[in-house]
């Protein structure tokens, strides 16, 4: 029995809507309309949701689809606004199946942040997988191949999710998705945990995000960047805060995706393991878990969704226009990309928390929230990756994509220009919201879930982080001669189950193929000869005695029944003469005896 | 091409002196800033995220220059297996 108790506008039914449309719609017009209103729909929807909507009580579950508190709240609008921003930056795509996908993945998103209960979050966060998984997929061959690990990794961590639900209901837990892991874990919490942490990108489970992302197509890589991890930020930040174990795990985070960002020569790469390391901030401040450190991974977590955006955005017009993405291979495109430059470095600034930036604010608040919680070594791991961060992205990727000698290589560079006006116009919208985030910091304050706040712009924290950022500044300087980029790729735990796969096949196909064959043979040598002997043997006795008994028994039955036959002449004297002579017979029988 | 080499000195010159600049004002602020709010501890002693910047920026280049010579393989690596 289903019974919905009211009825709201779910932001995620019209992100479906819509994306159905653009699979089916091929008019050009028709597809910018979806494209640019459902996400101002959306917006209108989500602004005027209910606080629970959507309950239905089913196989006597109660479901909720619909939870709209101020954690879910601000993730929302954070999505509705990035899928706005990235459905403007691809308007130019003509691929009806990407714009769907890139929809479908939207909508399970707000259907994540907006659940209420495990079985609706399940639901949304496998469409969330499947639809992503479209944007990865781009018609090359390395693409197809990234699609499909990341779609092997996302549903061995939907298993583990739903493993998790399943034994928390058959334990007699609650469906509703509140607060986990407050007397203590169960093995359901872990599994729900590891289910987490998967799509937050955590290591050891965070290869997948280096692995695919650069291979999605510039506009996809857009919505990638800003839903997944971060779903599972709110996921978490919903369930685990406090959870002592994310704030190490985050810290960690943090300086390994920093480390990989800081040597890798590909410029989507370096942002894909900048999004692990932005978001172990967000996975730190989630296990400190006090009011403020909530607070402080959710602002990070807005601000991130829109500086990672721009700078995907920034990279993603320099791969469509030079048709290049490793920094070995750009280089001085200043003056051919002036507006996509300072877009760009906008974000990059933003991201390494310049003041005036979304990005100074949000970090002022976790740095804020670990000083309070008395956690220097911490504070001290996410400023050294804050150092990093300033390091890979707010120099050397600007540095030699936008900058640097003009080599004969990259003579070709030159004939590019700035991108599409749809793609400049987003960008400058993202770059527009990243700055207002930190000029009216109080409007993003706002925005947060709990209610406790603190001083952003302090004497004390502008100082430092101009220190910070100039000194790092002044440290690349005096190590310029060693940045220089080169090509290759860096191994990560995607070894594991790329070349490590390669290995188990390779094993199969050399020893364990000729153990194979060498079994098969003394097989066929001890196993099937005598077999075979023993059947022709049992075929014989079979035809000989068995078949030659029941033929013999039937024959005999046979001639027995045409004797019966010939005696019965149906006349009386005769059986009359037999009785008779039976009688003479059996006289002399019994008298001989 | 001597203005060149000379524009190009002066360039080198004067960036390096912005951000010392910078970093001098930072500590300056520490200083004067010191009975005010802000962090406790060793965070406190004016200057000290100056010096964990240029520390801590030199030490990540160092570690990840060590283990990129660990981790770097061909472009071509994982071809054979996609």
């Amino acid at each position: 029995m289903m019974m919905f108790s009211e009825i709201a506008v779910h932001p995620a039914v019209l992100f479906l809507g819509a994306a159905i449309g653009l699979a089916c719609v091929r008019s050009g017009p028709v597809q910018r309309v979806l494209l640019l209103g459902t996400p101002v729909a959306a917006l209108v929807a989500a602004i005027r949701l209910p606080d629970r909507f959507g309950t239905m009580h089913y196989l006597g579950m109660d479901m909720l689809f619909g939870r709209a508190d101020a954690l879910s709240v601000l993730f929302l609008y954070s999505f509705i606004v990035m899928a706005a921003l990235g459905a403007l930056y691809s308007l130019q795509v003509r691929s009806r199946i990407r714009h769907a996908a890139a929809f479908a993945y939207a909508a399970g998103c707000t259907g994540v942040v907006l659940a209420g209960d495990f079985l609706s979050l399940f639901v949304f966060w496998e469409l969330m997988a499947f639809a992503s998984v479209f944007l990865i997929w781009g018609g090359s061959a390395r693409s197809a191949a990234a699609g499909f690990r990341y779609i092997l990794v996302h549903a061995a961590g939907a298993l583990v999710l739903l493993a998790g639900i399943v034994l928390r209901v058959y334990t007699g837990g609650s469906l509703a998705f509140e607060q986990l892991g407050a007397g203590g874990m169960s093995t359901a919490d872990i599994l729900i945990l590891t289910g987490f942490l998967l799509n937050a990108a955590v290591p050891p489970l965070h290869a997948w995000v280096a692995d695919a992302y650069p291979e999605a197509s510039p506009g996809g890589v857009i919505f990638l960047c800003a839903f997944t991890t971060k779903t599972a930020v709110y996921v978490l930040a919903r369930g685990f805060a406090g959870l002592e174990i994310l704030a190490p795990l985050g810290a960690a985070m943090a300086l390994i995706g920093v480390g990989y960002a800081v040597i890798e020569n590909d410029a989507r790469r370096i942002l894909a393991y900048h999004i692990i390391s932005q978001v172990g901030y967000m996975v730190c401040a989630i296990g400190i878990g006090t009011d403020l450190a909530v607070n402080g991974a959710c602002a990070h977590a807005f601000s991130n969704i829109l500086n990672k955006g721009l700078l995907f955005m920034g990279v993603g017009a320099v791969v469509l226009q030079t048709g290049r993405g490793r920094l070995h291979q750009l280089g001085a495109l200043a003056r051919a990309m002036p507006r996509t430059l300072v877009l760009t470095m906008i974000g990059a600034l933003a991201i390494s928390g310049l003041p005036l930036t979304g990005g100074f604010v949000s970090k002022s608040i976790v740095i804020t929230a670990l000083e309070q919680a008395h956690r220097p070594g911490l504070e001290l791991m996410l400023m050294l990756a804050s150092i990093g961060t300033f390091f890979s992205v707010g120099i050397k990727l600007p540095l030699f994509i936008w900058f640097g000698s003009v080599k004969a290589d990259t003579c070709a560079n030159q004939a590019a220009g700035d991108p599409p006006w749809n793609m400049l116009l987003a960008m400058t919208l993202t770059a527009a919201l990243s700055l207002a985030a930190g000029m009216f910091p109080g409007l993003l304050q706002a925005l947060l879930p709990h209610q406790e706040i603190c001083r952003i712009y302090s004497p004390a924290h502008v100082s430092h982080t101009l220190q910070l950022l100039a000194a790092t500044a002044l440290g690349l300087y005096i190590i310029r001669g060693f940045l220089a980029p080169k090509p290759g790729i860096l191994l990560d735990v995607d070894w594991l189950y790329r070349r490590g796969a390669s290995l188990v096949m390779r094993l199969c196909a050399g020893p364990l193929n000729r153990m194979n064959e060498r079994v098969n043979g003394l097989y066929q040598r001890a196993g099937v000869g005598p077999a075979q002997k023993a059947s022709g043997a049992l075929t014989l006795f079979d035809r000989s005695g068995i078949d030659g008994f029941i033929d013999g028994l039937a024959m005999a039955a046979l001639v027995l029944g045409e004797s019966l036959r010939v005696i019965q002449t149906g006349k009386i004297q005769h059986y009359i003469g037999g009785a008779v002579i039976f009688f003479f017979l059996l006289l002399i029988i019994v008298m001989l005896r | 091409m001597n203005e060149t080499v000379t524009t190009s000195k002066g360039r080198h010159v004067w960036l390096p002196a912005a951000l010392i600049l910078i970093l001098l004002a930072g500590v300056v602020a520490d200083i004067l800033g010191a009975d005010h709010e802000g962090p406790a501890g060793v965070f406190a002693i004016p200057g000290f995220w100056s010096v964990f910047g240029l520390a801590g920026c030199l030490m990540l280049a160092g570690v990840c220059k060590l283990v990129a010579r660990l981790l770097k393989r061909p472009e071509n690596y994982y071809d054979d297996v996609l």
